[in-house]
């Protein structure tokens, strides 16, 4: 018998049997994207530690509700977006804390072009974010975002031109400083 | 095709990774959660269990199981089968107060008339006198909110993480300490943001206070050893009590009395220091009788609140002593048990009543208690503020990730992240 690399809905079938090792590969395939659209949606890496765990403890605790038709990533990082946003709602009131100089820590273990991009990035309104990390950091095609987030394609699409424009507009301002 | 904006967004998006002990963390807590609600639950007990074995093996109290502890406290507040009333973050403060903080394992909950804050990141949070503002650390910052309206007053970029705060008690001046690469440094900065200066270069990660005058300072050296800095003399003194331990100890809280020169100190695990430093005496004392401090694990320090000039209240384990200094010494006027084992301490602003946090099964709850009094040895619990999250879920990983720190046994009594109470 062929020994390939099991499905998710394999390992989601597993790990409703009570198999921890099934549990466990499925944690490992889908943590690092969980984590990176907690952080990028959250901008913190410490509300992303406690978003993306909090999210896969929801969504293995529901395994056995869970439809295994449909596909789990998609079903986890809704899970994570939800919580993010839900979280940032939560605590839009001291929004005005988050200064520059905290953002730019958050990202200071990564080279400075990309600190800078995802600095400007963190500037972006939550929902595009959204639609940033999924399209670009997870690799979904607008049609999967759209279904994912409940929203109509072409809101994906426009969210998508805007945020991009918006990104387009800091990289301009930066160089404008830099010259100056 | 991909513009060349996508591509970077691609590359740049492919490196943002979680550290280790986050991913570490959260599997365990996925797999616990794996098995559905009664596993789940039991998972969670189980946590809470092994965080009180220190507790139940120190003390010889046979803990009931949570629903227990959760009845005690309903007995004494007098709202059996009623739910609790939760006031932090969600509505009325205890009376007579201008504000009420929980600080616990980074996460802050507030209460004050204008400004409400549930469960959100700090690296450190201090109340300013009379709760106008909150010094708030937010990593390499240090931020002065006006907690009338949420609004930042300044805003000063530090050179480490905000790891404790200060005011001093006329508002003109905030002492606070700073992390970065392993080592701590006590800084200190007017009440308006100028004038930042270092005032020792080597301090531990220990909250400072301020004598009521405010004119010297307490702090714990990098050795645990306790010292005081007298700032109108630019004068050092490092205490030397009698009946402390020799060599290095583990300082965990320094608290000047309200009135007076006062000053107490949380040593090791089971020890209250009272000195006077302008007198030049400093002693160690047991907070509370009738216990044999020997355990499989060590327990977590004792925590000191100051009731008036001479006399304090100090928890150990699940006990609250009431103490008077005499001569120089703590006598012990009374003491009183907890349902649970206590994490964080405070006194009203009126003096009358104590609040403090208790571990039950679902997370830390933050209760109102009478202040303790002579003959009477159970804790009169009035009022519960509220339950900070459970120590599962979120509260799990920073729990296992604080084993990473030389806590071998994961979620043992000495381990758990100490809840830091102010009323003001």
């Amino acid at each position: 018998m062929a020994m390939g690399v099991p499905t998710d809905a394999e390992l989601v079938r597993r790990a409703r049997a009570g198999s921890r090792e099934a549990a466990g590969e499925l944690f490992e395939r889908h943590w690092p994207g969980a984590w990176r659209t907690a952080r990028v949606v959250t901008g913190s890496r410490a509300m992303a530690d406690d978003v993306a765990q909090d999210a896969f403890e929801r969504a293995f605790a529901a395994l056995a509700r869970f439809d295994e038709q449909r596909p789990f990533g998609a079903w986890l990082h809704r899970i994570v977006i939800n919580r993010s946003l839900d979280l940032l709602r939560r605590e839009r009131r001291l929004v005005g804390l988050d200064s520059p100089d905290r953002i730019e820590s958050e990202w200071r273990d990564l080279e400075a072009e990309d600190r800078a991009l995802l600095g400007a990035v963190e500037s972006l309104a939550p929902q595009r974010r959204v639609v940033i990390v999924l399209r670009y950091g997870l690799g979904y095609p607008p049609a999967e975002i759209a279904a994912m987030i409940g929203v109509p394609v072409g809101t994906v699409h426009s969210r998508l031109a805007r945020a991009l424009e918006d990104l387009r507009g800091s990289e301009r301002e930066e160089a404008d400083v830099e010259r100056a | 095709m991909s513009s060349e904006l996508e591509q970077q967004l691609q590359r740049a998006l492919a490196r943002v990774e979680p550290d280790e002990a986050a991913t570490e963390q959260a599997k365990a807590g996925a797999l616990a959660a794996l098995s559905g609600p009664g596993l789940r639950s039991r998972y969670r007990l189980a946590l809470v269990a092994a965080a009180l074995v220190g507790a139940l093996v120190v003390t010889g109290v046979t803990l009931a199981a949570s629903r227990t502890a959760r009845e005690v406290v309903g007995i004494a507040d007098g709202s059996s089968g009623k739910p609790h009333r939760s006031v932090v973050g969600h509505g009325p403060l205890p009376p007579g107060s201008g504000g009420f903080a929980a600080y616990s394992n980074g996460r802050l909950w507030l209460a004050s008339p204008a400004l409400n804050v549930n469960d959100r990141p700090y690296s450190a949070v201090e109340l300013s006198p009379g709760a106008i503002n909150m010094a708030v650390g937010s990593g390499h910052r240090l931020n002065v909110v006006r907690l009338s309206d949420g609004s930042i007053a300044w805003s000063h970029a530090t050179p480490g993480r905000v790891v404790a705060a200060a005011w001093a008690p006329i508002g003109t001046e905030i002492a606070y300490v700073v992390a970065s690469h392993g080592h701590a440094q006590l800084r200190m900065i007017e009440g308006d943001g100028d004038h930042d200066r270092l005032i020792d270069v080597s301090v531990s990660a220990v909250a400072p206070s301020w004598r009521a005058d405010s004119l010297a300072l307490a702090y714990a050296g990098s050795k645990g050893q306790v010292i005081v800095r007298d700032l109108s003399r630019g004068r050092t003194t490092v205490m030397q009590p009698r009946g402390c331990p020799s060599g290095r100890v583990k300082t965990a809280q320094v608290a000047f009395a309200p009135r007076g020169a006062l000053l107490a100190a949380s040593i090791g695990s089971d020890l209250v220091l009272v000195a006077d430093p302008a007198q030049g005496w400093a002693t160690c004392n047991s907070p509370v009788s009738g216990m044999t401090l020997r355990s499989l694990v060590p327990p977590p320090p004792p925590q000191v609140a100051w009731i008036s000039g001479r006399e304090l209240v100090a928890s150990t384990l699940q006990w609250v002593a009431r103490m008077a200094v005499r001569g120089h010494h703590l006598a012990r006027v009374a003491e009183a048990e907890a349902p649970s084992g206590i994490n964080g301490l405070a006194v009203s602003p009126d003096r009358r009543q104590i609040a403090l946090g208790l571990w039950q099964d679902d997370g830390l709850h933050l209760v109102v208690a009478e202040m303790p009094r002579s003959g009477n040895t159970q804790l009169d619990i009035v009022w519960t503020l509220r339950g900070l999250p459970a120590p599962s879920a979120i509260t799990s990983r920073r729990i296992a990730r604080l084993s990473g720190f030389g806590c071998r046994v994961i979620a043992q009594a000495a381990c758990l992240p100490r809840a830091a109470l102010t009323w003001r």
